[in-house]
C-alpha cells in the first residue's frame, strides 16, 4: 500500500509524457510521410520531364518524316532509335520511353526504346496502334492541342505498378505539333522506400524519446519525488515525535526546499506551542490546586460543627456558606465572649480569588480578637478599618455586619458597615427589613466613623442576616432574586428554626435561578432568641 | 455593558456612566480612570444613567476617591435612586461626596 502510494506521481507524471510522446510521433510520422512523398513525385516528376524534353529536343521531324510515315529505317531513325535506348538505359527508373502520334481517340507507335533487360514481347514498333487511357485523353490531348509539355505530377496506380508520367512534344519545321515523347517513371517501389524512411525516423526519435524520459524520469526522482516522500516521510515520523528533515538533503533552492523550510519552522513553533501549553497546564493544575486549598481554608475557619451550643437553651444559631466556582471571600462568624454574650458576624470582602480569601481570614481574626475584648460593635470595627486601611493599596475592603446580644435580657447592640439590612421577625409575626444608617465598609478610607445600632430581642424572635449573593441571584429572564423574595421565602415558613429557614432560603433560591450559575458565594446566618423562656426537650 | 463619556475642561474632567457597572465593566473604568486623573483636580461622575452599580465597581470609585484625596478632589452628582440605594447600604454615602 505504501509502496505504491510513494512512486505513483512519478509513474503518473511518466506516464503522461510517455502519453504526449507518442502523440507527438504518430503525428511526426504522418507528416513526414506526407512530405517525404510529396518530394519524393515532385523530384521524380521533375526528372521524367526534363528526360522527355531533352528527347523531344533531340528528335528532328524533318528528318524521321520519311521513317514515321513509311516505316522504312534509315540511318537517322536507326540512331534515333539507338539514343532512346541509351537514354533508357541510362536513367534508371525509366520504364517506358516512346515516340508517337497523337490522333483524336488512339496513337500510333513510332519508336520505342529497348534495352536488353526488356521482354521483346512487350516492346511496341513502328505503326502499333493503342486507345487513350481516359486519364491520357483528359490530360495528355489539351497538351497536344496547346503545343506544350506535361507540367503537373501525373501519378498511376494501376494492377502492373505505380508510375509517373511525362511527355513533351515534337514540332516540324513550321511549328506544328507532329509527335510526342512519353517517358513513364517506375515508382512501384516507392512507397516502400517512404514507408522505410519513416519507419526509421520514428524508431530514432522513440529512441531519443525513451533517453529522455529515463533521464526526465531519474531527474524528477531525485528533485521532486524524493523530497516529497521525505517530507512525507517526516511527517509521519513527526507523528510519532521525532522530526528531522535532514534540510542539507534538499540542495536545490527551489519551492520544494522553501516548502521543507517552513514545514520545519512550523513543527519547530508546535514543539514550542506544546511545550507551553504543557507548562501552562501545569502552572493551572497547580494554581488551581492551591486556589482549592484556599478555597478550602477560606470554609475550614468558618464554625461548622451544628447545634454550635447543644447546651445552651436560650437561643439558636444556624448559619451557612455555599461557595460559587470562584472564591468571593464571604464569611460567617459566631462566638461567644463570655455567658453572657454572643457575637454574631457576617462579612463579605470586595473583590474575588485568593486576595479576597486572605483579606478575609485576616478581617476574620481581627475582629474575633477585639470583639473578644469587649469593645462595642462600632469600637470593633473602627479599630479593624483603621488596621486594615493601612498599606492597602489594592483597594480591598470587607462589609461587615457585627453584632453582640447580651443572652440574658436581649438587649443588643449592631454595627453594620456596609452590609446588607438584616431581617427580624417578632414572635408571631412577619419577617421584615431592619433599616437604619449604616456606616462604610472596613478598611475603605481612612477617617470614617462608624455607628453602633441599639436593638432589643424578645423571647421568640428569630433574626436573619445575609450576604449580597443572597439578594441578588438573577434568573433567566433577568429577574432579581431581591429583599422581596427572601422576605417571601423567611415567610413561608416563619416559625421554622434557624436550620430550616437557611435550608428553605437555599432552595428558594435555586429554584428561582433555575440553571444559571451561582455567581456569588450565599452566605447566611440566623438566630431565635429564646431568652428567659427557655424550651424544654418536651417543647422542642 | 457601560458607557463611559468623557469631558474635560482643564483640570476637571466629568466622567458620565451610562449602563451597568459590575465586574465585567470595572476593568473598563478602571483603565478609564488611569488617564483621566493624571493632571486633574476635580473629578466628577455623573451617575444619571447608570443603572446598577455592584461592590467591584464600588472599589473602582473607592480607588478613585483615595486618589483624588491626595491630588483633589472627587464628586458623584445626579444619583440616581437605585444606586443611591447601593451607596447607602453599603455605606459609600460617607465616603463620597455625592452632590444632591
Amino acid at each position: 500500500m505504501k509502496k505504491s502510494t510513494r512512486h505513483s506521481l512519478s509513474r503518473r507524471v511518466t506516464l503522461i509524457q510517455l502519453a504526449l510522446m507518442i502523440t507527438m510521433v504518430a503525428i511526426l510520422a504522418v507528416s513526414s510521410y506526407m512530405v517525404f512523398r510529396r518530394t519524393y513525385l515532385r523530384f521524380y516528376n521533375q526528372k521524367g520531364q526534363d528526360i522527355v524534353r531533352i528527347v523531344a529536343a533531340q528528335t528532328d521531324w524533318e528528318q524521321l518524316e520519311h521513317f514515321a510515315e513509311t516505316g522504312e529505317p534509315d540511318s537517322y531513325s536507326e540512331s534515333l532509335t539507338e539514343f532512346y535506348n541509351s537514354v533508357k538505359m541510362n536513367f534508371t527508373g525509366v520504364g517506358y520511353l516512346y515516340l508517337f502520334v497523337p490522333g483524336e481517340t488512339s496513337f500510333t507507335y513510332l519508336i520505342e526504346a529497348q534495352t536488353p533487360e526488356d521482354d521483346p514481347e512487350w516492346v511496341a514498333h513502328w505503326g502499333d496502334i493503342f486507345e487513350y487511357t481516359s486519364y491520357e485523353y483528359e490530360k495528355l490531348l489539351p497538351d497536344v492541342r496547346a503545343g506544350k509539355p506535361s507540367t503537373e505530377i501525373m501519378f498511376m496506380e494501376t494492377a502492373l505498378g505505380a508510375g509517373i508520367e511525362t511527355w513533351a512534344p515534337v514540332f516540324d519545321a513550321s511549328g506544328n505539333v507532329r509527335a510526342m515523347v512519353e517517358a513513364d517513371y517506375e515508382l512501384t517501389d516507392l512507397e516502400k522506400e517512404i514507408d522505410a524512411f519513416v519507419l526509421r525516423i520514428v524508431l530514432f526519435i522513440l529512441l531519443c524519446t525513451l533517453v529522455f524520459l529515463t533521464v526526465m524520469f531519474l531527474y524528477m526522482r531525485r528533485s521532486i519525488v524524493q523530497p516529497i516522500v521525505r517530507l512525507n516521510a517526516s511527517v509521519d515520523s513527526y507523528e510519532h515525535g521525532d522530526f528531522d528533515l535532514q534540510l542539507e538533503k534538499f540542495r536545490t533552492d527551489d519551492e520544494l526546499r522553501n516548502l521543507a523550510v517552513s514545514f520545519t519552522d512550523m513543527t519547530r513553533r508546535i514543539d514550542a506551542y506544546t511545550e507551553e501549553v504543557a507548562r501552562a497546564t501545569e502552572e493551572q493544575g497547580r494554581i488551581s490546586a492551591e486556589y482549592n486549598v484556599a478555597k478550602q481554608i477560606q470554609t475550614d475557619i468558618l464554625p461548622s460543627e451544628f447545634p454550635a451550643f447543644p447546651e445552651r437553651r436560650d437561643f439558636d444559631i444556624y448559619a451557612s456558606l455555599y461557595s460559587s466556582r470562584e472564591i468571593c471571600g464571604d464569611y460567617y462568624d459566631f462566638f461567644l465572649i463570655d455567658e453572657d454574650h454572643l457575637a454574631m458576624v457576617l462579612g463579605d470582602v470586595s473583590g474575588k480569588g485568593v486576595p479576597a480569601a486572605m483579606f478575609m481570614v485576616i478581617v476574620k481574626t481581627l475582629i474575633k480578637n477585639r470583639a473578644l475584648q469587649g469593645f462595642s460593635p462600632a469600637e470593633v470595627l473602627q479599630n479593624v478599618s483603621e488596621q486594615l486601611v493601612e498599606g492597602n493599596n489594592a483597594g480591598m475592603y470587607a462589609t461587615v455586619w457585627l453584632a453582640v446580644l447580651e443572652l440574658s435580657t436581649g438587649k443588643g447592640m449592631a454595627a453594620n458597615a456596609g452590609a446588607e439590612h438584616p431581617v427580624l421577625r417578632r414572635a408571631g409575626k412577619r419577617f421584615e427589613l431592619q433599616e437604619y444608617r449604616h456606616s462604610p465598609p472596613v478598611g475603605a478610607m481612612e477617617g470614617v466613623r462608624f455607628r453602633d445600632h441599639g436593638f432589643q430581642l424578645e423571647p421568640g424572635d428569630t433574626l436573619f442576616v445575609y450576604t449580597d449573593g443572597v439578594k441578588e441571584p438573577r434568573n433567566k429572564r433577568e429577574e432579581t432574586f431581591g429583599t422581596a423574595g427572601i422576605l417571601e421565602a423567611l415567610n413561608r415558613e416563619p416559625e421554622a428554626t434557624p436550620s430550616v429557614l437557611l435550608q428553605t432560603m437555599k432552595t428558594t433560591i435555586d429554584s428561582f435561578t433555575g440553571e444559571a450559575i451561582q455567581a456569588d458565594d450565599i452566605t447566611m446566618l440566623s438566630l431565635k432568641y429564646y431568652g428567659t423562656a427557655k424550651p424544654s426537650d418536651e417543647w422542642k | 455593558m457601560l458607557k463611559i463619556d468623557k469631558t474635560a475642561e482643564g483640570e476637571k474632567v466629568t466622567l458620565t456612566l451610562e449602563g451597568r457597572l459590575d465586574i465585567s465593566a470595572a476593568p473598563q473604568l478602571e483603565a478609564e480612570l488611569k488617564r483621566a486623573m493624571e493632571h486633574t483636580t476635580e473629578l466628577i461622575f455623573d451617575l444619571e444613567k447608570l443603572d446598577y452599580i455592584s461592590s467591584a465597581g464600588l472599589r473602582v470609585l473607592l480607588l478613585a476617591q483615595k486618589q483624588m484625596n491626595k491630588q483633589g478632589r472627587m464628586r458623584l452628582i445626579h444619583v440616581g435612586e437605585t444606586v443611591m440605594e447601593t451607596l447607602e447600604i453599603t455605606g459609600f454615602v460617607d465616603i463620597f461626596f455625592i452632590v444632591e
